[in-house]
């Protein structure tokens, strides 16, 4: 790992727990309350994260920075999480055998498959998982409102 | 006729393991309904064989894609998943496969021989104890922490704070839900291990310079030969060993017994720089162990009458369908039904093997489909799966939540094991170490003066200590 990486790690770790310990802190204390308290425990947690990111920052100031590894291609990772946040949001909407299987071929089309393989694939991937899902477990999916379901 | 039904269960067990949102407890509900009419005798083995599929079903897909069935398989998909990945698939599989075995039968025998013994160790474990175990089972993070122990700690406080989330397990006041219903019950652990393990990794994957590149993969079935068998023989006894105490703890389950099981294994091994990298014993320590625990997990339950696990709450279930308490009484009064559920087990698990090598060589033909196919088919299966646990679309956002940060925690160097161990024992070390408090009217003194308390919380201190030690001279 860099330096900066290490560096920046440390900071995110301080800064969480800073925002933890805030939020504990100002926890509302019952009537049933022991005498740790709803934000004992988590202060605790936070005082571990703040020393480990404190020590990272310090080591990472006063040892040697290592070699650059090779990167990634972050923007094809942000792409397919993506395209599941697009999921999420489109089932509601859609319904899930709909909505799975533009995911299916979404997916596949954005790992590299093409012509009309992905549709197909996708189209019996949703079949498949319908028939699976929804008839044989019978677990209740979203039918979309665009559909006039829920 | 009830060796049929073992296999009929075991059989849906290990198919309901391996698919996202089915969990053991679950597929074993799906059949509660269906005992009903039927005699106790098969409608126990029946549930039971559910019980072990589904707990070895989990640890095909670990294994295959990644994505933990259970919350001990967990410990099975870092090496297994690294063996996969290496073409060493089919390898993984069979070791999996047989120390599964091996470990459902030492468990089996422990369950005949030894469950009055046993269940008076159930017994004597008080809040301060529980307290105890979940310090022990977060101290092999000292080990499992991968070279930077400040890295494994900053983990381990992800997940603990993750544990926090939800309504507070004393007093009853809402603690980090930001507002959000879905957050007042909790985080469940299994929502964490599919983002962090199974969304991770294809968001790793696709990013990758290579992506497209294909891979020379194992697609048939190897189970290990003498000279591997003899190789394992060390991790396996350690499996047993762990999974026989941790199994008879209710609550503790297999997640304590797998992840220490595989440390101890790593700890013992002339090797242990090859563990996480692909090595036979980090999938064959935790899987005996966890088949280990599928077995013991049962003393408390026949002879105390308390279910250890969510599992072992539909088994209970089962026995009160058909009239019969578990407890002391049982093998007085029902005889029949307790010796009719160990023939049951055991021919359940060699069902497994049977079953096991059926399936398996199919299971691997089908993730070594083109990758753009089957990372789509992947995650559809995850979303899928997911929702089916809870019919929440806001835990699929959750588990595409933790598979970015698992993303991000990889490109920081950050290990997940910690993590994961933070989550799923968080909960556990905070209620009892708070109720032991409460006993005690404040006094810290609880944890030693409680002799299982404190041999643990010695054990927990002598291994970080050992492990702390070991890595130092490793370094120097």
């Amino acid at each position: 790992m860099s330096r900066a990486a290490d560096l920046a790690l440390g900071a995110s770790a301080l800064a969480l727990a800073g925002g933890y310990a805030a939020m504990a802190s100002a926890l509302p204390v019952s009537l049933l309350s022991d005498s740790v308290g709803p934000g004992g425990v988590p202060l605790m947690i936070a005082g571990l994260m703040a020393s480990a990111g404190a020590v990272l920052m310090l080591r990472a100031a006063l040892v040697a920075p290592g070699a650059a590894s090779e990167r990634p291609h972050h923007r094809r990772t942000a792409g397919l999480a993506g395209l599941v946040a697009l999921y999420v949001l489109a089932v509601p909407l859609l319904g899930y055998p709909p909505a799975l299987g533009l995911l299916g071929a979404a997916v596949a089309w954005f790992a590299g498959a093409r012509g009309v393989s992905p549709a197909l694939f996708a189209a019996g991937l949703a079949g498949v998982f319908w028939l699976m899902f929804v008839v044989v477990l019978g677990i209740p999916f979203p039918v979309g409102s665009l559909f006039g379901g829920l | 006729m009830t060796i049929l039904f073992a296999f009929a269960g075991c059989l849906w067990g290990i198919l309901g393991g391996a698919l996202p949102g089915l969990s053991p407890s679950i597929a074993m509900a799906l059949l509660l309904p269906f005992t009903y009419g039927m005699e106790p005798v098969p409608a126990i083995v029946l549930l039971a064989s559910v019980y072990v599929g589904a707990e070895y079903g989990g640890s095909i897909r670990a294994i295959l894609i990644r994505t933990p069935g259970t919350n001990a398989s967990a410990a099975i998909a870092l090496d297994g998943f690294e063996m996969a990945r290496q073409g060493r698939g089919g390898e993984a599989l069979g070791i999996s496969l047989v120390s599964g075995l091996v470990g459902g039968l030492f468990g089996l025998a422990v369950l005949v021989l030894a469950t009055e013994p046993l269940a008076r160790l159930a017994l004597a474990f008080t809040p301060a104890a529980y307290f105890a175990l979940a310090v022990l089972g977060l101290s092999v993070i000292a080990s499992l922490a991968g070279g930077s122990l400040t890295k494994g700690l900053i983990g381990a406080g992800l997940g603990l704070m993750i544990s926090t989330v939800g309504t507070d397990p004393v007093s009853g006041v809402p603690r980090f839900t930001f507002a959000t219903p879905e957050l007042l019950g909790c985080i469940r652990p299994i929502l964490v291990m599919v983002g962090l393990f199974a969304v991770a990794e294809m968001l790793v994957q696709i990013g990758e310079p290579a992506w497209a590149r294909a891979e020379a993969r194992d697609t048939r079935l190897t189970l290990p030969g003498l000279s591997m068998m003899r190789r394992l023989l060390l991790a396996q006894a350690i499996g047993c060993g762990i999974g026989t105490v941790e199994g008879v703890t209710p609550g503790a389950g297999g997640t304590i017994a797998a992840f220490m099981a595989y440390n101890e294994a790593r700890r013992r091994s002339k090797e242990p720089e090859a563990f996480g990298k692909g090595a036979p014993e980090g999938v064959a320590a935790p899987e005996a162990a966890n088949n280990v625990v599928t077995a013991t997990a049962l003393v408390p339950l026949l002879s105390l009458g308390i279910p250890g696990s969510n599992s072992a709450a539909v088994l209970l279930g089962g026995f009160l369908v058909h009239g019969l308490t578990p407890g002391p009484l049982l093998f007085e009064k029902a005889p029949k039904v307790v010796w009719g559920l160990y023939g049951g087990l055991l021919a359940a698990n060699i069902a497994m093997l049977l079953l096991g090598l059926v399936i398996l060589t199919p299971a691997l033909w089908l993730v070594n489909r083109p990758k753009p196919y089957l990372l789509a088919a992947i995650l559809c299966l995850i979303v899928s799966g997911v929702y089916a646990i809870e019919q929440s679309l806001f835990d699929v956002g959750l588990v595409l939540g933790f598979g970015v940060l698992g993303y991000l925690l990889r490109l920081a160097g950050v290990p997940v094991l910690p993590l994961v161990l933070g989550v799923v024992l968080g909960f556990m070390l905070e209620s009892n170490y708070r109720r032991s408090l409460v006993i005690s009217g404040g006094d810290h003194a609880v944890f030693v003066e409680d002799p299982v308390a404190a041999t643990l919380l010695a054990a927990a201190a002598a291994l970080t200590l050992w492990s702390l030690w070991s890595e130092f001279r490793r370094k120097t």
